[in-house]
């Protein structure tokens, strides 16, 4: 009974938080987006800030029911500009991205997944964030390299999609080639538990921590020598991921 | 089909790009069965030269395949080509 009540009660929490948070956001963002000029940002950096805050804030809000744990929140920012590799359980993952103190990435996406976001997609596209879906690789390395110019990130999640059994799927390489192509180091982004918190196709918010965990860069040239150098790290890039899961997650 | 072809491609694509064993059958479709996208074709190409050492001229007809079976078929016919050229040269 007190379980039920608790799932209530954290469900009741968390998506009430997401409605405010984004009717709220909704409010201001006219007012922040008018902040670029001043600051001498970028529309598409002002944005990315934003939708750190966004992420901040509605973490902090949900933390009576959803603790998140990190590990070296200081770790992107210090090296920046990286490529963040993250594994992808839950949507949540991108505001967890909120832990760490850089501000300026932009995501590299398969597919546009924020099409039926109403007024948040297009804003989110004017974040200048790389849909990759049926553009050629060198566009994407090109829209890649003009951000990574301006001192962003970038993040991807090399599953391409997100794991509905909480097991680590096939690496796609793409992430790693830019990697190697930009010479950028890469940082990879371990999440533990947050399908535990909430799944892929589940509408329910179970109470709970989630432990994110940024682990310390990985040099894009050091297989250089090998046949098919980005296939290379891609796999000592997994491995990293694999020995990391198989902790076992908090409670 | 050739079975010694078969196992080399089969354990070039699952030691390259963490397949598993059983999803390794003829009408497997690279993209569509396996998940390889563009990029992973392309890698495959450098997979199978270093698995046979041989180097794939014939770009355009990587274009062709879709199956497994095509990729050993490929192989096969780029095989016999080598042969005719080097009987030639």
């Amino acid at each position: 009974m007190a379980k039920t009540i608790s799932l209530i009660a954290a469900n009741v929490w968390c998506w009430g938080w997401l409605i405010i948070v984004s009717m709220a956001t909704l409010l201001v963002a006219p007012l922040w987006l008018l902040t670029a000029k001043p600051r001498g940002w970028s529309l598409a950096r002002v944005i990315r800030e934003g939708a750190w805050l966004y992420g901040w804030v509605y973490l902090a809000c949900i933390r009576p029911f959803v603790r998140v744990e990190v590990v070296n929140p200081h770790l992107v920012k210090e090296h920046s500009p990286v490529i963040m590799a993250g594994n992808h359980q839950s949507w949540l993952d991108l505001m967890l991205l909120a832990t760490q103190k850089e501000r300026n990435f932009c995501i590299l996406v398969g597919t546009w997944p924020f099409k039926r976001l109403f007024f948040f997609g297009p804003l989110i596209k004017l974040a200048r964030n790389v849909t990759t879906e049926g553009v050629a690789a060198d566009e994407i390395l090109r829209q890649c390299h003009r951000e990574v110019a301006t001192g962003a990130c970038i993040l991807g999640y090399p599953e391409g999609t997100r794991s509905f059994d909480g097991s680590l799927g096939r690496f796609h390489s793409g992430l790693f080639k830019l990697a190697v192509e930009l010479n950028l180091p890469v940082v990879p982004v371990i999440v533990k538990n947050s399908r535990r918190i909430i799944s892929k196709g589940s509408l329910i918010f179970r109470p709970g921590c989630i432990k994110i965990i940024f682990e310390p860069p990985i040099g894009s040239q050091m297989f250089a020598g090998e046949p098919i150098p980005h296939r290379a790290l891609s796999k000592y890039v997994r491995q990293r991921f694999l020995k990391a899961l198989t902790i076992a997650p908090p409670q | 089909m050739p079975e010694k072809i078969w196992k080399t491609v089969a354990s070039a694509m699952i030691e390259e790009f963490e397949l598993e064993p059983g999803q390794m059958v003829p009408e497997a479709r690279i993209k569509d069965d396996l998940g390889l996208d563009s990029l992973d074709v392309v890698d495959m190409v450098i997979v199978l030269e270093t698995a046979f050492d041989f180097k794939i001229q014939d770009k355009a007809a990587l274009k062709k395949i879709i199956t497994m079976s095509d990729v050993v078929d490929f192989i096969v016919a780029t095989m016999a080509a080598e042969k005719v050229e080097a009987a030639g040269g």
